[in-house]
């Protein structure tokens, strides 16, 4: 459930953007969106549009039955975002058999409609012939 | 911790009830076995306590959050305990190290005289502890549980993983903590995992995954039960039936080793450690942070003999939170205080002059250091 600050990544994410946060004073991209720039403490933020490009940065496979709507085993990784080292944010991997997930393998968004008007940011490899950001 | 802290407090009083996987009992019973046994067992009577300090929180995704149902908050624990003239009375956040924090705080302030420091955990019967209704989400969960991740092991599970690829680790070198945890477990009656005996290797490879590369053995059990200490003045504490453990110092996770300069000691003079294991690599995590290796070493560090009963650094004495069962620190506290205290039984490391002891997650943790001579 959005809240005021964290609205705008959920809007964007509905019109198939992926967007972020950025510091206007000093260019931190700010993953969960924030008020106020962490760093620095500037209070102006623009939200910026995102490549949708990455890397995985880390996953694992969930082998239990805990959460509604996921089938076991899948896997939760972790994408580093192109625009900025350690700018890290949680993805199941789509497109993507379980024995082929490597760390390091580029990735790039794709949005996934979930009903009741909310659309997830996911990632797949890149190249795996689904249009990227479709 | 301002070092004029140091020593000026101590554990005089220390209980833990049984644990059970499930249990008949309510959360209110064992929180009220686990206060009463520890005001006796430091010499003293309700009329005593005027201070009191919880750390209610129910960490399962599954809780109700529920006063006397699966968390029992400070004014319950007042009311149930009849504590009329309490003084000073809170709670804290989930971790069990910030209740001895907060004590401490509240007795070199002169806001009471004895305090009791109580964490009682509840596993509910009839539903999965790490079960979530929904996938609608607020806070920072809106960014994972919508991926399937509840706040349970999966980072864990991905901290692993990326330390694995960083620093070639392996499943066996992980197996150590599990079965130290096991072994540990074996001299300490109350543990969950006492009778089961020795985990292999063998037993360990072929366990079940739950958040791959985590597997059945890398995560602590939960369960219902309770623990508690009592805490005063070093000049107070004097009079106690049992040696106490003195508070040398404490730290915050935003730098961890703080805690050595604020105790007035340096690494080599911690003798044991309790280190927060409810997911095995955590140990890890810990051992990197504290620099008790270096950054990458700990796969390696944490193994054989060094870290077992006996060893230069044996950690978990009492069997860890994988062997014990999920007090979420408040075992580890317990453990920690009782070798200050020289009353660790089977357990006890000699010459245990500081012992150390770490509770909480990255980014919220205490450490505390307990020393048996207030120098």
């Amino acid at each position: 459930m959005p809240d005021s600050d964290t609205a705008p990544y959920w809007t964007a994410a509905a019109q198939r953007i992926l967007s972020l946060p950025q510091c206007r004073a000093c260019g931190m991209i700010l993953f969960p969106p924030k008020a106020r720039c962490p760093d620095c403490l500037h209070e102006h933020l623009e939200w910026t549009v995102l490549s949708g490009r990455g890397t995985l940065y880390s996953y694992c496979v969930m082998h239990m039955r805990l959460i509604p709507g996921f089938e076991p085993p899948y896997v939760v990784g972790v994408v580093e975002l192109a625009e900025q080292a350690g700018l890290r944010i949680t993805t199941n991997l789509l497109h993507c058999a379980v024995e082929t997930v490597r760390i390091g393998m580029p990735l790039e968004v794709v949005f996934e409609e979930r009903g009741e008007g909310i659309t997830a940011p996911q990632f797949q490899p890149v190249g795996t012939g689904q249009a990227p950001g479709a | 911790m301002d070092p004029t802290l140091r020593n000026r407090t101590a554990v005089v009083g220390v209980s833990q009830t049984p644990l059970e996987r499930r249990s008949a009992r309510s959360i209110g019973a064992v929180a009220v076995e686990a206060a009463l046994n520890a005001i006796a067992d430091a010499g003293l009577t309700r009329a005593d306590i005027d201070g009191y300090v919880g750390a209610p929180a129910a960490p399962g995704a599954s809780a109700l959050h529920a006063d006397g149902v699966d968390e029992v908050s400070a004014g319950f624990m007042v009311s149930a305990l009849g504590l009329k003239d309490a003084s000073w009375v809170t709670d804290v956040d989930g971790m069990a190290g910030g209740m001895v924090v907060a004590a401490v705080q509240a007795l070199a302030t002169g806001s009471c005289r004895y305090v009791l420091a109580l964490r009682a955990l509840y596993n509910p019967p009839d539903r999965k502890y790490s079960e979530s209704r929904t996938t609608l989400a607020a806070g920072p969960d809106q960014f994972t549980l919508p991926y399937g991740i509840g706040p349970g092991g999966g980072r864990f599970a991905q901290w692993l993983q990326r330390y694995m690829y960083d620093h070639g680790a392996s499943r066996q070198a992980l197996f150590e903590i599990a079965g130290l945890a096991r072994e540990h477990a074996q001299h300490n009656p109350l543990a969950i995992w006492r009778d089961a005996g020795a985990l292999t290797l063998d037993t360990y490879m072929n366990a079940r995954w739950i958040n791959e590369p985590m597997c059945l053995y890398d995560s602590d059990m939960p369960v219902t039960g309770a623990a508690a200490v009592v805490m005063t003045t070093a000049e107070r504490a004097t009079g106690s039936p049992h040696r106490p453990a003195y508070i040398a110092g404490y730290a915050n996770s935003a730098n961890p080793t703080a805690v050595f300069e604020v105790s007035g000691i340096t690494r080599r003079d911690v003798r044991v450690a309790q280190i927060y294991d409810g997911y095995a690599p955590m140990v890890w995590l810990w051992l990197e942070r504290f620099g008790f290796c270096g950054v990458g070493e700990a796969h390696q560090f944490a193994a054989g003999d060094r870290v077992r009963l006996g060893g230069e650094l044996p950690l978990n004495t009492f069997g860890g939170a994988l062997g014990e069962g999920r007090l979420h620190g408040m075992g580890h506290v317990r453990e920690a205080a009782l070798q200050a205290m020289g009353r660790a039984g089977p357990r006890q490391v000699r010459d245990a002059g500081h012992s150390l002891v770490q509770v909480g997650i990255p980014e919220r943790s205490w450490t505390v250091v307990f020393s048996a001579d207030p120098g």
